[in-house]
This record gives C-alpha cells, sequence and structure tokens, in this order.
C-alpha cells in the first residue's frame, strides 16, 4: 500500500468516525429528551432520589450522633472512616437500584423501534447502525448518570455535613475515594444499559426484551457468578477452589459494582480469605479486576448488540 | 440518466413456511425525472422492492443500483439522496411533529438556520403548520401521514420513495395526498409510487410497472398502455340519442365494421373495427327519427389495462 492510499484509508477511518461520533450524539440526544418525558425513569428516578438521600441523611445523623456519643469510636477501629460506612449502607440501595434503571430504559431502545415502526424512517436516513446502537446506550447512560451523580453528591454532602456538626472525624482525604466509587457504579450502568440493549436486539417484543433482561440480571449472571463458590463446595479437593470461586463472581457485572464498595473501604480486604465462600455477604470485590470486567462486559455487549443490529434484515 | 437500475434482481424470503419468491428476475429501470407508478396486486413483491431499493433488504440474486450505485446497508450516500414514506411506519408518540422534523434534520447534519427553514416550509407544504407544535401521539392517521411525507423531504430529495401513500386516508385526505405528490413531482424530483390504488397512479404517474406475484410483467408509459388496449380491443364509442329503438339497435349491429352493440336506456355503446364506421352509424340513426345529443370515444381506463395485463398472467 503506498502513502497516498494509506492516507486516503485514514482520511475516511476519520470521517466516517466523525460521522458515527455526530449521529451518535444526535441519536443519543433525543433518547436521553425521551427519557425525561416518560414516566418510567421520572417514577424510578425519583424514588432512586429519594431513598439515596433519605439514607443518606438519616443514617448519617444516627450514625454521627451515636460515635459522637460512644467518644469517637470509630477514628480507632477496624473501620476509620464513619463516611466510608454510611456509603456503604446507602449503596446497598444503590446496587439494586441503578441496574433496575439501566435495564428499565434500554430494554426496548431497539426492539421498541421495531415495535413502533420508527425504525424505519430511522434507517431511511444516513445512519449507521452502529451509531443506532451507540446513541442508544449513550441515550439511556446520560439519562441516568444526570440522576446518579448529582444525588450521590448532595447525599455525600450531606453525610459529611452531619459528621462535621456532630464532631465525628472527617477524613476530606477521601473525597476521591468517594469519587472514584462514583465511577465504579456509573461503570456498572453502562453494563447493566449495554446488557439491556442487547437483549433489546435479540428479542422481537419489549415483553420478551424487559423478562429476558430481568432473568439476566437477577438470576443468570448471579447463577454465572456463584458457579465457581458452587464447583468450589462440590469439589472440595481441588486444589484452585478457592480460586475458582472468586473467579467467576466477577462474571457477574451485579458483583464487580461492589467494588465501589471496596474503594471507599479498601478495609475490608481483611476478609479476602472466606469472602469467596460467602459471597451473599458483603464480598469485597477486587476494583482493578471489577473495572476491568465491567468495561470489558459493557464492550462485548455493545458489540454483540451492535453484530446483531446490523445483521438484521428489516422485513 | 437511470435513478434506478436493476438486473436479475431476485429477492427469496426463507422462513418457518417455507421459501417464498417474492421477486423473480425484475429487470427494470427508471429513469431521471420520471414519475413512475409501480402497480400490483397486494402480496405482489412491491413493498419488497422498495425495501432492496433502500438497502433495508438485500437481494437474494441479481442487482439494484440507485444514482449509479449498487445499494447496500452502509452505502449511506444514496440514502442522503433519497426520502422515503414508507407502507408502514411509526413516529415516537412523544414528540411534537416538529421535533421530528428537527431530529431528521440532525440525522443529515444540516445546521440550526436549514433545520429551522425546511421545519417551517415542510409543515406549510403538507399542511400541518397548525398542528406542528402537537404531540404525534395526538394526530390522526392523515396528519401521521403528512408528517410522514414532510420528514421524506426534509433533505431536499432527488428521488422520493411513496409506498401506498394513501392506505387507509379518508378520501379528502387521500385526494389532498394525491395533489401533493402532483406537486413535487411536478417541481421535478424523480417520484417512484408504489400502490394498488389504480386511479392514483393513472392521476399521478407518466410510466407504469406493473408487477404481480414478483414478476414485472409490463413497463411502459400510460399513455402507450391505452394504445396498445385500444388496439386489441378496438374502438368503442358511447352515443346518445333520444328515440332508439330496437330496429335501429339492430341495424347498427348489421353495420359492416361494427363488432358489437349494447343499448341501455338512450345510451348506446357500440365496439367498431374501425373508426371511420360512425359517420354510418350516426347517419342510420339519424335517417331511422333518432335526436343524437352526443358522442364519445370510450378510452380505456388503468383499470382495464391492469386487468388485462394480470389476467393475461395467470
Amino acid at each position: 500500500m503506498n502513502t497516498e492510499n494509506l492516507k486516503g484509508v485514514v482520511v475516511s477511518v476519520a470521517r466516517s468516525s466523525l460521522d458515527v461520533a455526530k449521529q451518535s450524539y444526535e441519536i443519543g440526544r433525543k433518547e436521553f429528551l425521551g427519557h425525561w418525558k416518560t414516566k418510567r425513569l421520572l417514577g424510578l428516578g425519583l424514588t432512586f432520589a429519594a431513598l439515596f438521600l433519605l439514607i443518606s441523611i438519616i443514617a448519617s445523623y444516627v450514625t454521627s450522633r451515636a460515635i459522637a456519643k460512644a467518644g469517637g469510636y470509630f477514628s480507632s477501629s477496624e473501620f476509620p472512616n464513619a463516611g466510608a460506612m454510611i456509603l456503604m449502607i446507602v449503596y446497598t440501595v444503590t446496587y439494586f437500584v441503578i441496574p433496575l434503571l439501566a435495564i428499565t430504559l434500554s430494554f426496548d431502545s431497539i426492539v421498541g423501534e421495531w415495535q413502533n415502526k420508527t425504525i424505519f424512517l430511522l434507517l431511511s436516513k444516513p445512519v449507521r447502525r452502529v451509531s443506532v446502537v451507540l446513541g442508544k446506550l449513550g441515550g439511556a447512560f446520560a439519562s441516568i448518570g444526570v440522576i446518579f451523580l448529582p444525588v450521590a453528591i448532595i447525599g455525600y454532602i450531606a453525610i459529611l455535613v452531619n459528621l462535621n456538626t456532630a464532631g465525628v472525624d472527617v477524613y476530606w482525604s477521601d473525597i476521591g475515594r468517594t469519587f472514584a466509587s462514583f465511577g465504579i457504579i456509573l461503570l456498572g450502568l453502562a453494563a447493566f444499559a449495554s446488557l439491556g440493549l442487547l437483549v433489546s436486539t435479540m428479542t422481537k417484543t419489549t415483553t420478551s426484551s424487559i423478562i429476558r433482561s430481568a432473568i439476566s440480571w437477577l438470576v443468570l449472571f448471579p447463577m454465572i457468578g456463584y458457579s465457581g463458590s458452587l464447583i468450589a463446595v462440590l469439589y472440595e479437593k481441588l486444589p484452585t477452589e478457592s480460586a475458582l470461586a472468586k473467579t467467576t463472581l466477577y462474571l457477574n457485572p451485579g458483583y464487580c459494582m461492589k467494588a465501589a464498595t471496596s474503594v471507599i473501604a479498601p478495609e475490608l480486604y481483611r476478609f479476602e480469605e472466606f469472602s469467596a465462600f460467602l459471597p451473599f455477604v458483603g464480598v469485597p470485590a477486587s476494583v482493578g479486576t471489577s473495572v476491568l470486567m465491567l468495561l470489558l462486559f459493557t464492550v462485548l455487549c455493545t458489540a454483540g448488540a451492535g453484530v446483531i443490529f446490523w445483521g438484521r434484515n428489516l422485513e | 440518466m437511470s435513478v434506478v437500475e436493476t438486473v436479475k434482481l431476485n429477492k427469496i424470503y426463507k422462513g418457518k413456511k417455507g421459501r417464498v419468491h417474492a421477486l423473480k428476475n425484475v429487470d427494470l429501470e427508471i429513469k431521471k425525472g420520471d414519475i413512475f407508478g409501480f402497480l400490483g396486486p397486494n402480496g405482489a413483491g412491491k413493498t419488497t422492492f422498495t425495501k432492496l431499493m433502500m438497502g433495508f433488504i438485500r437481494p437474494s440474486g441479481g442487482t439494484i443500483t440507485v444514482f449509479g450505485e449498487e445499494v447496500c446497508d452502509s452505502n449511506f450516500r444514496i440514502r442522503e439522496r433519497i426520502g422515503l414514506v414508507p407502507d408502514q411506519f411509526g413516529f415516537y408518540p412523544n414528540m411534537t411533529g416538529e421535533e421530528h422534523l428537527d431530529y431528521y434534520g440532525r440525522l443529515f447534519g444540516f445546521s440550526k438556520e436549514v433545520r429551522q427553514e425546511r421545519r417551517y416550509s415542510l409543515s406549510e407544504l403538507v399542511g400541518l403548520d397548525e398542528r406542528i407544535g402537537s404531540r404525534v401521539k395526538e394526530y390522526s392517521h392523515g396528519m401521521r401521514q403528512r408528517l410522514a411525507i414532510a420528514q421524506a423531504l426534509i433533505n431536499e430529495p432527488e428521488l422520493i420513495i411513496f409506498d401506498e401513500p394513501t392506505v387507509g386516508l379518508d378520501p379528502v385526505a387521500a385526494h389532498q395526498t394525491r395533489v401533493l405528490l402532483k406537486k413535487l413531482a411536478g417541481e421535478g424530483t424523480t417520484v417512484f409510487l408504489s400502490s394498488h390504488i389504480l386511479h392514483e397512479v393513472e392521476d399521478v404517474c407518466k410510466t407504469v410497472g406493473i408487477i404481480d406475484r414478483g414478476r414485472l410483467l409490463r413497463v411502459a408509459g400510460i399513455g402507450e398502455l391505452k394504445k396498445e388496449i385500444k388496439g386489441a380491443s378496438g374502438v368503442s364509442v358511447r352515443i346518445r340519442c333520444i328515440g332508439l329503438t330496437e330496429g335501429l339497435l339492430e341495424g347498427v349491429r348489421r353495420i359492416r365494421g361494427v363488432s358489437r352493440a349494447d343499448a341501455g336506456g338512450d345510451e348506446l355503446v357500440v365496439f367498431l373495427n374501425s373508426p371511420e364506421v360512425v359517420a354510418d352509424i350516426t347517419s342510420h340513426l339519424f335517417s331511422g327519427g333518432a335526436r343524437i345529443t352526443s358522442v364519445m370515444e370510450e378510452t380505456p381506463d388503468l383499470e382495464k389495462i391492469f386487468l388485462d395485463i394480470v389476467g393475461g398472467s395467470r
């Protein structure tokens, strides 16, 4: 290939990428605005916001007063950071609601276009199918992201204010960790939105899509995650039983999201040895592996959705 | 210059119930500026052809080119120059008509000014200007159809494809759509109109392609087709006269060159082998005491042409 040809290929790829980016943005923008017009997002989003803020405020108020009364117990305990501990409580809601929101907004993203026959007008325009997939994912992600991030920040501020006013030590240096934990939750959001998107391209009705997405989230992936633990229990003499149990846990994006807890409370790693066999009780997840797996999960689901959507005839 | 060209185009659908050969070796050429009517009964293969033109489905054999380029899903340059009003379509119910036009304009990458100008001009063109700000879920079927036409024109297309544009519309809305179609055609856009409504095609199109069970049976100008039918079945005249008797009718039937004569009230329809016989008929009626009020040549309509061609193929 000579230089001219190479240059031509590079220019063509760059132009195509720019087109994809622009169209994805437009489709994502429409999705974002569309989600805000539906009661679905408003209802679930407000419920999430209310729960997050309520738990943040009540938990921090009660905890801070209790700590203050006990003479600053947490400042010298195994969990020195009271703020982190309160966030851990708040995250128990987040780990459930964020995947629920992600799936709720993405399960009909592609199949809905098919069912409502809007796909014919959309694809009669010079739109690449990959742009549709990326736009839909981006739209769902942004819609929930703009609810989660401000709510999480306000909730965290409420926690800090409550601790501070009660005279409990506030670890200002942990703000970075807190934001990192928000980042992991956003990654989890992307992973579940891409799961909903993938299922949405594979199904022919919205009902089938919501059922399959919910089953994948609540049953299939947790089962895959715990399969290693089950094998380890069944074949006790396997030398790698513990490693196997831990490894398969990361195949469940719901588990990987819990790395947000590990980020704000790294002290939990002390329980790592038995954690793999007690996956139901506050298992600490490795941050690096979790982030990697969430990214991988998002990329694979999105790519899968793209390939399936690309291959579908508009019959 | 041809806008659409197909060579031995085939489409086979494979389903649970077996294979359906939707298009069989279709060779067709649509020239620039033509107003082409694609006529066929339901299930003839019209929508399949439309979807192939748009690259929505892939051909099972043969080729289809639009603007000289082979159609495929990834060929976006073609779709930049086409507008489509599909037979089945939907809109986002919570979005207004205006928001739809803006969204589609954005997908073409138009600037804010262009989008604004097109939104205004198109909503006026299709007669939606008063309701363009309402949510689509509040639109009637006719209003949705108008919005579908408006969105198809957002890119000022060189080729506009209408697939059954008046199905389900009330007579007034259907008439308005046809008026709009003619207006567009008059502006020099190449129009492809797929329909099973004969008078619609006759009213709007210059050229007609007749398709049945996946086979393209005939492509010709409407005038040419009418001439052919006339040539095959001869000329017929409709004569209105007062004082027509059974004796006079028998006399007409005996005139050389008359193949058939039917009477109903004051009207007489005479089928002729040659048009020169008309003078003999009128003088016969006149001399027999009948008073002729009008003589009109009967023109075969598209329905007759269509039935002759489709019926002949079965």
